[in-house]
């Protein structure tokens, strides 16, 4: 009877270890996929899929926030792609977060992240959609790996080209590494630039010590002075040329607005004319007294006077 | 003669697979007809499932450290020797662990009934207890089908929760992960569609190994030779119809689940 019970009690502890263990590993699992705690759920339309089946994580800022509840096709170019996401990190998520297609590392599952949204959107409320981006696949790696080839292909050919027009003598670089005279001209002018160096330094030198007329300028302050003396007269006549044409625009504003003889010779045109005809007046006047005076020369009265006329000669 | 042959052993193949059908009917009539052999059933639980523990557990044991020690070099040459606690919980939950432990369970238990059986019937006891009024097929068949159908499950538990063990202190023997790590990883990998199936398989891989040896055991010829005949027989038999519903059951789960 002993035996019976002991027998009963062994079978009894291994069935229940085994359902034990059945029991934990499916609660461990049903954490591990939210199954337990309080779930939103929100949706995304997606142009591709790419792979993410029911149970896929998703990922917000790299924490586990839930997982993919259904992937349904809705028309030729979209998939519905349901997610149960934690209530806890809901106030974490924004209406204007934005959904991407991942995967954990190269071999791992597909995963979906959720991009953080802006704070004036608000967080996400049951049933909301959430807008999807397109995420970089292997195929876009690869059609930038096939341009970044297409071009590497390409500088190769020009390196070819060049190496052979190189090893062939055709171009400057060719002469510069193939003839040798070209090194020993080299060589003059980097000599030359020795002596040059040489000189600017002698020169840089006697200037530092003060020597010609460089060397004063960069260290006597008695220059920087006079300088500075000249500098303050051009002040004081740049002043008084200021006065000046103060006093000039003065001047001129006298003869714009005055009653003055100059003001109207300036401004007003009559005031020419009129002298412009005086003058010619004038000149009238003198021709009619020139002629007047020829008349009387010519006259006969004076002529009776011959003697007097021989004294008095006109021109 | 040699079509002769072939005809003749498909016939015995088919007339096997009809004899087979019946008698799992007729036991399954049994497992709802009084009287319920509760003592027996525990007896047998506990020589099927108690007595197998230790050979399920240190086999299970023995190939979560060989699967993570012959996995672990291929997965650190691509670079995803952190997906190595993912792919043994994957590959032991689904497959090593059942089929593992129905297998030992086969060459233990199925052989062993089959003998027992067969013994019996040689011996002439099944008659004597259909004379005294106890049908051989509730009390001796009935709780040795229940029983390894209860408990071949519950071994592939612990069997998967031994392996796991195994797995990881193989992984510690390189470089060190916390517990926590390695079931945190191995889990990320599973799903209920990892565990539902493989539990149910269990199952029926205990309910034909009970079956199998029943059968073969009950069906003994005569002679002690025989006896040997349908041991051996109940364990190639138990053995191939393993693999056989594991095929069907990974063929329905992936139909199911659309994997």
């Amino acid at each position: 009877m002993m035996n019976a019970k002991h027998k009963t009690t062994k079978l009894g502890l291994l069935v229940s270890s085994g359902l034990l263990i059945f029991v934990m590993a499916i609660y461990y699992l049903g954490v591990k996929q939210n199954l337990f705690t309080d779930k939103i759920t929100v949706t995304s339309y997606l142009h591709d899929a790419a792979g993410l089946i029911e149970g896929n994580k998703i990922r917000y800022a790299g924490v586990n926030v839930g997982t993919v509840s259904g992937v349904r096709i809705v028309t030729d170019t979209t998939v519905l792609v349901t997610m149960s996401i934690d209530k806890k990190v809901r106030e974490f998520i924004r209406k204007d977060s934005k959904v991407e297609i991942g995967q954990e590392g190269i071999m791992g599952s597909k995963l979906l992240l959720i991009h953080p949204g802006t704070p004036e959107s608000g967080q996400i409320e049951e049933n909301d959609v959430l807008v999807s981006m397109r995420a970089l696949t292997i195929d876009d790696l690869l059609q930038d790996a096939k341009k970044v080839i297409e071009n590497t292909r390409i500088v190769s050919e020009n390196l070819t080209e060049i190496t052979e027009k190189i090893n062939t003598g055709d171009g400057d670089l060719a002469i510069l590494l193939n003839q040798n005279p070209v090194t020993p001209q080299i060589k003059a002018v980097s000599e030359q630039l020795i002596v040059v160096a040489k000189s600017a330094d002698e020169l840089i030198r006697k200037a530092a010590n003060g020597n010609g007329d460089l060397g004063r300028l960069l260290n006597d302050s008695l220059i920087t002075t006079n300088a500075v003396e000249l500098l303050d007269n051009f002040d004081s006549v740049a002043r008084e040329a200021a006065n000046l044409f103060l006093m000039l625009q003065l001047f001129a504003d006298k003869l714009n607005t005055g009653n003055g003889i100059v003001q109207a010779l300036a401004t007003d045109s009559t005031v020419i004319l009129q002298i412009d005809s005086t003058i010619v007046n004038l000149n009238d006047g003198i021709d009619e007294i020139e002629k007047a005076a020829q008349a009387i020369r010519e006259s006969w009265i004076l002529n009776v006077f011959p003697g007097r006329k021989k004294k008095k000669q006109y021109p | 003669m040699k079509i002769l042959r072939t005809n003749e052993s498909l016939n015995n193949f088919f007339s096997e697979i009809g004899g087979l059908v019946l008698f799992a009917r007729n036991v399954g009539q049994q497992f709802f007809r009084a009287p319920f052999e509760y003592r027996e059933l525990v007896k047998q639980g506990y020589f099927i499932g108690v007595k197998t523990l230790p050979l399920v557990a240190i086999t299970a044991f023995i190939m979560g450290m060989v699967l993570t020690l012959q996995s672990r070099p291929v997965l650190m040459d691509f670079g995803a020797g952190a997906l190595l606690p993912g792919m043994v919980s994957v590959s032991f939950i689904r497959e090593i662990g059942p089929v593992i432990t129905a297998l030992l369970c086969a060459g233990k238990i199925s052989s062993g009934i089959g003998a027992e059986l067969g013994a019996m019937k040689v011996t002439e006891q099944l008659d004597a207890m259909e004379v005294s009024g106890t049908k051989p097929l509730n009390f001796v068949v009935a709780t040795r089908v229940i029983a390894t159908t209860c408990l071949v499950p519950i071994l592939a538990f612990i069997a998967d929760a031994i392996g796991m063990l195994g797995s990881y202190l193989s992984i510690n023997m390189y470089e060190p992960m916390s517990v926590v790590l390695f079931f945190s990883q191995a889990f990320d990998s599973l799903r209920f569609y990892d565990i539902i199936p493989a539990t149910i398989k269990t199952f029926f891989f205990g309910f034909f190994i009970g079956l199998i040896g029943s059968y073969k055991g009950y069906t003994t010829g005569q002679g002690t030779e025989a006896v040997g005949m349908s041991a051996n027989a109940a364990v190639v038999s138990s053995s191939l119809a393993i693999f056989l519903i594991d095929l069907i059951a990974v063929q329905l789960s992936n139909l199911i689940y659309g994997i």
